[in-house]
């Protein structure tokens, strides 16, 4: 796990460049106000664990079962509903739980392009944001990630 | 007149409809790949696991189905409740997600990076000239350059990335707002830094590099 933790902290930031660069295009630099901590810091792991892959020639289910066996289990306790600010979480789940809600965004939108898409969406509140830009109601899916977490830690080997 | 080939037309036009929907059939469960599914209720099944199309927001997406507990005695036992299967070791939304990288995977293979490297500057702090750490901090720079590229997105601005062993490196360059204690943080207008030392602290890594501040 060092060097996955060491060297993918500057992918990591260059996630948030990501985010960053497609609010401006989208003529919505809010989008920070809204984007709750999870996806933030989970869309911006999902960047840094795709470019360790690339970089070590990991498939993705590797770099997935590396992620899952590392992670602080006592993220099952704290639901996503709770990461939805702008603070810092306990056990830094909006990091690791994130990186898992945002693995089952992906697949649920079955796009890559799907991490960047509340950043894109212009709005006044968190959930209505939301709502737009995926077309399901936050605080469902955030039980349905919470679920998918609860599964990937039961599953890994 | 001639015969009439009616019936042996209808023959093949029959039996050609029956190949195509046999083949959009396997298209379709191919398809769970990109999670988009055809029709409202249709059922797949893919290496043991049963896959539903449901409507998700404006799409039609495969949703894997729980799968019923079989019913064990005929009469007193309470009828079971539906569960979902114990995945051991794979879960399938990961292998549909390996599927999903495909393109970028594609794009990362052909894609010219020859200007990436005007889109960044890496300032090291002196304590880390010796370091493995920065060294590979450096290096993983590349990849996660050409996959923002692959997405789609150039930095407004250039980027000035610093790392630094402990906060008074990077402090001097970064803006007080992001002089927080942590071991990276992205503080807008393409200012980054990662912190080694706060990983060293925080994070453990069998403190490898604490040797480096004795030096």
């Amino acid at each position: 796990m060092s060097k996955f933790g060491i060297t993918a902290n500057i992918p990591h930031e260059i996630g948030h460049v990501a985010q960053e660069e497609f609010g401006i295009a989208a003529k919505n630099s809010d989008y920070w106000n809204y984007q709750p901590a999870w996806l933030r810091e989970g869309g911006a792991e999902f960047f840094k664990v795709l470019s360790y892959s690339y970089d070590n020639k990991l498939s993705y289910k590797e770099i997935h079962d590396l992620y899952a066996r590392n992670i602080d289990t006592g993220c099952l306790r704290v639901p996503l509903s709770q990461m939805t600010g702008q603070g810092s979480y306990s056990h830094a789940c909006e990091y690791t739980k994130g990186y898992f809600a945002a693995e089952y965004l992906v697949w649920k939108m079955a796009s890559i392009d799907s991490l960047f898409q509340m950043v894109r969406t212009p709005g006044t509140d968190t959930a209505s944001v939301f709502k737009a830009a995926y077309g399901f109601d936050e605080s469902a899916f955030e039980k349905d990630a919470d679920a998918y977490f609860a599964q990937v830690i039961s599953s890994r080997t | 007149m001639q015969p009439s080939h009616r019936p042996l037309r209808i023959l093949l036009a029959s039996l050609l409809v029956l190949t195509l929907a046999s083949q959009m059939s396997t298209s379709s469960a191919v398809n769970k790949a990109s999670g988009i599914c055809p029709k409202a209720g249709k059922i797949v099944t893919i290496k043991s696991f049963k896959y539903i199309c449901q409507k998700s927001g404006k799409k039609l997406i495969w949703v894997k189905k729980a799968t019923p507990t079989p019913k064990a005695t005929p009469t007193t036992t309470p009828e079971p409740t539906p569960t979902t299967t114990p995945e051991p070791t794979t879960l399938p939304q990961v292998l549909l997600i390996e599927d999903l990288l495909m393109p970028i995977s594609a794009k990362l293979q052909a894609a010219d990076f020859s200007a990436l490297t005007d889109l960044a500057e890496i300032h090291i702090d002196p304590l880390l000239a010796d370091s493995q750490w920065s060294k590979d901090s450096v290096a993983s720079l590349t990849m996660a350059l050409r996959l923002l590229k692959v997405l789609g997105v150039t930095p407004t601005n250039k980027l000035n990335i610093y790392i630094s062993w402990g906060p008074d490196y990077r402090n001097q360059f970064t803006p007080d707002f992001c002089h927080s204690n942590s071991g990276g943080g992205s503080c807008g207008g393409g200012i980054i830094y990662a912190d080694l030392l706060w990983f060293a602290n925080n994070w453990g890594y069998d403190g490898v590099e604490k040797t480096i501040v004795a030096k």
